[in-house]
């Protein structure tokens, strides 16, 4: 694999440290995390551990309700954890402000979803500038970089429009491209193909792979579809909130 | 408002039964509906806040207008107490209180005497003591005079002083003094008297207290026996109440009263009805049977009816002669607007010759008729020529046939003797009378005899239905000006003798006090009801969009469920049902909650009012709180009642939702309607024509079967409520058409036959609103031709329907005299502001959802160098964006009532210009000083100079005149009758010095060098006219026509015909015939050159301000001979002299003269005070408007971050931190609120402009003035109030945690 990464410094992850090739960006250590209701209490992970390497693209399977997603919201940052660390890219998101945990994201992280991911409201290019504003880039830089990312999607000719007229794979194409808007390290994705039919998941993950090849950026996606765990470098088996196994695709 | 009231509860109760009845038929729904209210607390109560804006603002303008009738019946019936009726002189109302200038044997002096010699009196006595249903009788002498306190040494310039019977004290009520002791009248000796507790005041008198009353005949010492409280015989103004022998010693007229106060059985307020059964009576049995018969057998000739009949019949043509050929063809084209003749226009015609004197008029009249007849239609059929008024007749009513040929009729006519046979003719063949006669034919026909008939009846008497109707003084003068219309075709004299009679007719008149205070209670808070209404309809229309707004998000919140309750095969019906129950369950919460707010709302903007006019000047008045029952269902029922229809439509509405949308929780754009084919459409409109007789058939069939028959009964009931009824149809025949509208040409030629309607009846309005239907039409056009050219759907959308906002925008937005080069001067009036306010608002709204993107562009342009600014700002304009629908009725509502506040606050800031230009309606006079008449100032300069509180160096200048009530026509105006109007003499310096200014003037009376748009030089020429010929006058502006406007109080009174108050500049003078105010003695002319600013003069006097007309004091000896005592000055003083003291000291110095002196700015400011603080609580009142606004502002964020949780726990993904998401909802509400106001400041103010160009027509002073301290004010309030209310839900947003909002998938 090729590892160019960051390919520009002007955003690069908090004190813009460098990364040795081969070490971990994502350093997961004995986590827990329980959700209680007022009468329901449910531990959805159970001191789970995970490592991710530079570069890597980490499918994380399992059947519902296992504690895929709430993994994948543990190490992005985008909820807390009860017990355990997490470390990226050698920085403990323990004891981060709420602010500076959004900051974090908005600068080096870029997120995926099954839906919801575009604001209804803006069209196609004004999402994918979204996190580009976001991290100050100014007007003209950022619409010049949203349009180069819509281009690498293949979606330059609908940057116009509004996702109301935009089909499930051009969508989540937009989504992905909004996701590389700031050349972030860490892509999560959550269920990146799960509201689409075989044709565009292949395409969404074609598209992936490729990202993941040519830009070098770690990618941790959930999943419940074989042939998406099938086409990362590993697949992270969970059940019941634990980490049943874990194994590089291939191998 | 009863009715009202009744009406209205009754609608809701049936509506309310057959709710719980079907409810109660099927629990499960009603169980379904309900179980929502408790579950979901905070939305419960945010609803039911939503729902009872529109019942508070009701309730409260209801409870405002009960206040103000409930204080003014208040004020009259402390005033009154018992009192129901008053006997007095007959003499025209608003005649001065005077008796100086009685004893006048020619009868031509002034003033009437008022005082009722003793066997008038004691007849009067006889009368009333024989109706049982009088329970008191007051004879009494009552005089404005001036009192002296000599222990505090104040004085009440214009004390009532009343003497009453002691004796007859029963049936008055009680007299309490301060302690609530009671005393009684009988105690008083003829040396004593009781101050009531508003004169004590005044006076700073205690018990004991030394008094000296001025009287013509001198000052008199009395000694104060107690005070007592304001109330019934005490009443409430400043009163002095003695026995009647001591008012009968100090103003020498012993065994004389000037009027008797009668009670009728009952209480204070009941027994109006019992009043009014009285004085009819009373009135027949105090009419003079002498007088009575005389007078039966003036009216009964025949030549007074015809005379009467031709009047009624609004011909005036007594004073055609035959020279006047253009007079009688117009005459005949107004007759015969067509070329047929029809038995109606013959009646008319006939009625007209019959009132013509002049065979040689009727000739012409006919050889006119005949011309007219020729020109306008072949006329063939070569008849023989009528010879006989048969004949003739024969040929004037054959219908289609026309004349064969006029030189026939014209002979016959000659051999006639004219138009007595033809008349007689006419009424011997009963040949139709038109309707107009109504009133007059009374007189003349029923009332002169027994039966009906026009014949004279020899043997036909008086009856008491004729005394009646003689009483009647409408009647009167109608009668007179009828014979008066004769007079110059040779019947002279006729008139005069009827006034006599009329005049002489009724010994005592009756008034109707009580009931007639109570009328004006009504009347004055039903204006204030209507102006409060009026401007809160717009708060309520708005109220109404948001409780539309609601139920429309209740649904999209329900919509999954209701989706799967569709799918699992509920009926639409029922979805609707559920709905409604519960929406029935908020509005019941709701119009309860909101009527009582309403209230407390009222209350505390009456506090305000009572707060800001509590003026001592006004010690008789006092706001008292008070609501009525009637009001408080009326505005619950019409609350709730709204709520129920707003919340049945959205139910309708909803139910239409696709359930696979609804499931998948899709936008609602998915849904395509599908128009029902025109078979189906035709099918529900006859359902709907016959629905109530299909139902009550099936009702019928349902009892014979033997089941149950209460629900269908019910439906029929209501089916055939009319409007029920009526809507339904109308709405089924929108429907069948409504496919067509949208293709454009429909609503095209709808809107032309409404404007073509609007120019036939002149009205504003229709023409308006077809123009902009027609606007609106062109534009769905538009669209249609678009889409087919190709042009993508939502360009072709877009420019079409920029068009109809632009368009419809520009054509409200014209100068109203814009188009009138078309229209022509139409009527318009109140509904004209709320059309325009609402065409504006609307269509400026629509124009700006659809051309959102320019105002989103532009502010990204402007924020542009701030990327996190830019972050925020975009989603924030995007969302309301949208959502066009919502975000257009929220803007909608913030810019009606922004624009109501708007318009309010720049015309107000007209008014408030007087205080810098007082002059023009001062006249340039510091002090107005006024007299009475019984105590004249025989030389007021040697007075002060005598005087050691007055320095005669002080004043620069002193000019006198007098008012007077008079009656006065115009030459040549239709309106005949002499009306009443108050009449100024003034002496000559007066005029020249008053600087009034003059708005209409004749140039010919100006000097050729006038330069005629320089007021100041027009109207310093216009005086000196007036000044130097005693035949010249000005009218004030009031007595002009004006142009719409609220309306005020109707009165009977001159006013002239041909100017108007909004068209100012030169005029061509006219003459006014005047007479004094009993119409005896000479008439004069005066020719009236000019007219004053509108808002500069009117007349006082007792029936309330008169229109005034200002001549020369000359004017006064004409009338009666003799000259008249000046009553008011005018004083101009010195730099820097206080007015304020020199008022004061005035009085006192005068204080035997009766003077009231008045600093005449400080008036002006009392009065301007007194309108801001009326301006402050209409604004306080609009305010509640704005309430709503904000209200849903508030109800749109919350439902914003329920249904946007998915995004924003999106947007805390990529990197939104949480305050972020929260000031993005603060700055949508900013948003909206700010581009609401600034559309309502906008079109407010454009609107204004609009009104004030108009205006400044004839108010040339007036300019353009926004109150930027007043507009920033209120939008700032609005903008922090929306702020407030989108905190909570912005902060709920600010918490959604990213990972738990996109759990939910």
């Amino acid at each position: 694999m090729r590892r160019n990464w960051p390919p520009d410094t002007r955003i690069g992850l908090p004190g813009g440290s460098k990364l040795a090739t081969g070490s971990n960006i994502i350093e997961a250590q004995n986590i827990y995390k329980t959700y209680r209701s007022r009468s329901v209490v449910v531990e959805a992970l159970k001191g789970v551990s995970l490592s991710v390497a530079t570069g890597e693209m980490v499918a994380i399977m399992g059947p519902s309700g296992c504690g895929k997603t709430t993994l994948l919201n543990c190490i992005s940052g985008l909820d807390t954890v009860d017990e355990g660390e997490v470390v990226i890219d050698h920085k403990s998101l323990k004891g981060m402000s709420d602010d500076a945990l959004s900051e974090y994201r908005a600068k080096s992280m870029g997120f995926v979803f099954q839906a919801f991911n575009l604001l209804p409201v803006l069209s196609a290019r004004e999402n994918v500038e979204l996190p580009l504003v976001l991290a100050g880039v100014k007007a003209d830089a950022a619409r010049e970089k949203a349009m180069e990312k819509l281009r690498q999607v293949g979606l330059v000719d609908w940057a116009d429009h509004n996702p109301n007229e935009l089909s499930g794979g051009q969508i989540q194409r937009v989504a992905i491209a909004r996701a590389l808007a700031n050349d972030p390290a860490i892509v999560w994705a959550d269920e990146p193909t799960g509201n689409l039919d075989s044709e565009n998941t292949v395409q969404i993950m074609d598209l992936l792979c490729d990202l993941n090849e040519s830009q070098g950026q770690t990618f941790v996606l959930v999943t419940h579809t074989p042939e998406v765990g099938s086409r990362t470098d590993r697949i992270v088996n969970m059940r019941d909130g634990l980490i049943e196994s874990s194994a590089h695709v291939g191998s | 408002m009863l009715w009202l009231s009744i009406s209205l509860a009754t609608i809701l109760g049936i509506t309310s039964l057959v709710l719980i009845s079907m409810a109660m038929r099927n629990r499960i729904l009603l169980k379904l509906a309900l179980r929502n209210i408790p579950r979901r607390r905070a939305q419960t109560i945010l609803i039911v806040i939503g729902l009872m804006l529109s019942t508070t603002i009701i309730s409260a303008s209801l409870a405002i207008g009960d206040t103000v009738t409930g204080s003014i019946r208040g004020v009259a019936l402390d005033a009154l107490g018992h009192t129901d009726l008053r006997l007095r002189t007959p003499i025209a109302s608003g005649d001065a209180e005077s008796a100086v200038f009685a004893d006048d044997p020619d009868g031509t002096a002034f003033f009437v005497d008022r005082y009722l010699s003793s066997t008038t009196l004691g007849l009067a006595i006889k009368v009333v003591e024989s109706d049982e249903r009088i329970d008191g009788v007051m004879p009494q002498i009552r005089e404005v005079l001036p009192v002296l306190d000599m222990q505090s040494q104040l004085t009440e310039s214009r004390m009532t002083v009343v003497g009453f019977d002691t004796s007859r004290q029963q049936g008055f009520g009680e007299i309490h003094d301060l302690a609530g002791q009671m005393v009684k009248l009988d105690s008083l000796s003829d040396t004593e008297v009781f101050l009531n507790r508003a004169a004590a005041e005044e006076l700073d008198a205690v018990t004991g207290d030394r008094l000296q009353i001025v009287s013509p005949s001198g000052r008199h010492t009395f000694t104060t026996k107690a005070i007592v409280r304001n109330n019934g015989l005490a009443a409430n103004d400043y009163r002095t109440i003695m026995s009647l022998s001591a008012m009968q010693r100090i103003m020498e007229r012993p065994g004389q009263v000037n009027r008797i106060d009668l009670s009728v059985t009952g209480g204070i307020t009941s027994g109006v009805d019992l009043a009014v059964l009285a004085a009819k009576d009373l009135r027949i049995l105090l009419t003079d049977p002498l007088v009575a018969q005389q007078l039966f057998d003036v009216l009964r000739s025949p030549t007074v009816i015809r005379t009467l009949t031709a009047y009624a019949n609004d011909t005036s043509s007594g004073d055609l002669s035959p020279g006047d050929a253009t007079k009688i063809r117009s005459l005949i084209d107004e007759l015969v607007p067509g070329d047929t003749l029809t038995a109606h226009h013959a009646s008319r015609i006939g009625a007209i010759l019959a009132s013509l004197s002049n065979d040689d008029t009727v000739e012409h009249f006919i050889a006119a008729l005949g011309e007219k007849l020729v020109t306008a239609s072949s006329i063939a059929n070569g008849d023989a020529s009528p010879r006989t008024p048969e004949q003739i007749l024969d040929v004037l009513t054959r219908p289609n046939d026309g004349l064969a040929s006029i030189s026939p009729l014209v002979d016959a006519l000659s051999q006639l003797n004219a138009g007595d046979d033809i008349a007689r003719y006419i009424e011997v063949n009963s040949v139709e009378i038109p309707t107009a006669t109504v009133s007059l034919l009374k007189i003349a026909g029923e009332a002169l005899s027994p039966q009906p008939s026009f014949t004279t009846s020899p043997d036909a008497i008086v009856t008491d239905e004729f005394r009646m109707l003689a009483g009647d003084s409408e009647l009167a003068a109608h009668i007179v000006a009828a014979l008066d219309s004769v007079n110059s075709s040779g019947r002279p004299g006729l008139a005069l003798a009827v006034t006599a009679l009329f005049s002489t007719l009724q010994i005592l008149s009756v008034d109707e006090l009580k009931g007639d205070s109570l009328e004006l209670a009504e009347l004055v808070g039903n204006i204030f009801l209507t102006f409060f209404t009026i401007f809160g309809s717009f708060s309520i229309i708005v109220g109404l969009l948001l409780i539309f707004l609601v139920f429309v998000m209740l649904a999209a919140a329900r919509s999954t469920e209701m989706g799967i309750a569709r799918a699992v095969g509920s009926k639409r019906r029922h979805l609707i049902q559920m709905f409604t129950y519960e929406g029935f369950a908020y509005a019941l919460g709701a119009a309860l909650i909101g009527t009582v707010l309403g209230i407390l709302a009222s209350l505390v903007l009456v506090k305000m009012l009572a707060g800001a006019i509590g003026d001592e000047e006004d010690t008789a008045f006092a706001f008292k709180y008070s609501f009525t029952l009637t009001s408080v269902v009326a505005a619950f029922s019409a609350g709730m009642l709204l709520t129920l229809m707003t919340v049945a439509i959205s139910a309708y509405r909803v139910s239409r939702l696709n359930i696979v949308v609804a499931i998948r929780d899709l936008p609602q754009e998915f849904v395509t309607s599908d128009t029902p084919p025109l078979r189906t459409r035709l099918l529900q409109l006859a359902q709907s024509i016959f629905g109530p007789f299909y139902q009550a058939f099936r009702a019928l069939s349902a009892g014979r079967r033997g089941e149950g028959t209460f629900l269908p009964l019910v439906l029929v009931i209501i089916l055939l409520i009319p409007p029920v009824w009526g809507f339904r149809i109308v709405w089924a025949v929108f429907k069948v058409f409504q496919p067509y509208l949208a293709i454009g040409w429909p609503l095209i030629v709808v809107g032309a036959a409404m404007a073509g309607l609007g120019l036939a009846t002149n009205l504003a309005a229709f023409w308006s609103l077809g123009i902009s239907l027609m606007l609106v039409g062109i534009g769905l056009f538009l669209r249609g031709m678009l889409r087919r050219s190709g042009i993508r759907e939502s360009a072709a959308d877009r420019s079409s329907y920029t068009f109809i906002g632009a368009t419809v925008l520009v054509f409200w937005a014209l100068p109203f005299d814009a188009l009138e080069f078309i229209t022509g001067t139409l009527d318009s009036n109140f509904e004209m502001f709320i059309l325009s306010g609402t065409w504006m608002v609307a269509s400026a709204v629509w124009l700006v959802m659809y051309n959102a993107d320019l105002i989103t562009r532009g502010l990204e342009a402007l924020f542009s160098g701030s990327p996190l600014i830019k972050a925020v700002l975009k989603p924030a304009i995007a969302y309301p964006m949208t959502s066009k629908f919502r975000t257009g009725l929220t803007l909608a509502m913030f810019s009606l009532v922004i624009f109501t506040m708007m318009v309010f606050a720049i015309l107000n800031s007209i008014g408030s210009d007087l205080d810098e230009t007082p002059d023009r309606v001062t006249g340039g006079f510091d002090i107005r000083a006024e007299t009475s008449i019984n105590l004249p100032v025989t030389d007021i300069g040697a007075v002060i100079s005598n005087s050691e509180n007055l320095n005669a160096s002080d004043f620069d200048l002193i000019v006198g005149h007098t008012d007077i009530p008079a009656q006065a026509r115009q030459k040549g105006a239709k309106e005949q009758r002499f009306l009443g109007l108050g009449v100024r003499g003034a002496e000559q310096i007066y005029l020249e010095e008053t600087l009034l200014e003059i708005t209409h003037f004749d140039p010919i009376y100006l000097p050729p060098s006038t330069l005629l748009d320089n007021p100041t030089a027009v109207s310093e020429a216009i005086w000196d006219a007036l000044a130097n010929d005693p035949t010249l006058a000005v009218v004030s502006g009031d007595m002009l026509q004006s142009s719409g406007g609220p309306p005020i109080f109707g009165k009977a009174e001159f006013s002239v015909v041909g100017l108007s108050q909004d068209e100012i500049g030169p005029i061509t003078a006219f003459e006014i015939e005047i007479r004094q105010a009993q119409g005896r003695g000479a008439t004069s002319t005066r020719t009236v050159i000019g007219a004053i600013d509108q808002f500069a003069e009117t007349s006082e006097s007792d029936g309330g301000p008169m229109a005034l007309l200002i001549t020369r004091d000359d004017l006064f000896t004409e009338l009666s001979g003799n000259s008249l005592p000046f009553t008011t000055f005018r004083i101009r003083l010195g730099e820097e002299v206080d007015a304020g003291r020199v008022a004061a000291a005035m009085e006192t110095v005068f204080l035997d003269n009766s003077m009231k002196a008045i600093d005449t700015l400080d008036e002006i400011k009392t009065g301007i005070a007194q309108n801001n603080a009326f301006n402050k609580l209409f604004q306080g009142f609009m305010g509640l408007g704005l309430v709503v606004g904000v209200a849903s502002l508030g109800v749109l964020s919350f439902r914003a971050v329920v249904e946007r949780r998915h995004a924003i726990g999106m947007m805390r993904a990529i990197g939104y931190k949480s305050r972020m998401i929260q000031i993005q909802f603060l700055l949508e509400s900013i948003f909206v609120t700010v581009l609401g106001s600034a559309l309502g400041l906008g079109l407010g103010a454009l609107i204004s402009w609009n009104i004030i160009n108009e205006i400044s027509n004839s108010r040339t002073e007036i300019t353009f003035d926004i109150p930027w301290l007043t507009v920033m004010t209120i939008v700032g309030i609005v903008v922090a109030a929306s702020l407030l209310a989108t905190f909570i839900p912005a902060r709920q947003a600010a918490q959604i945690h990213p990972s738990e909002a996109l759990r939910y998938e």
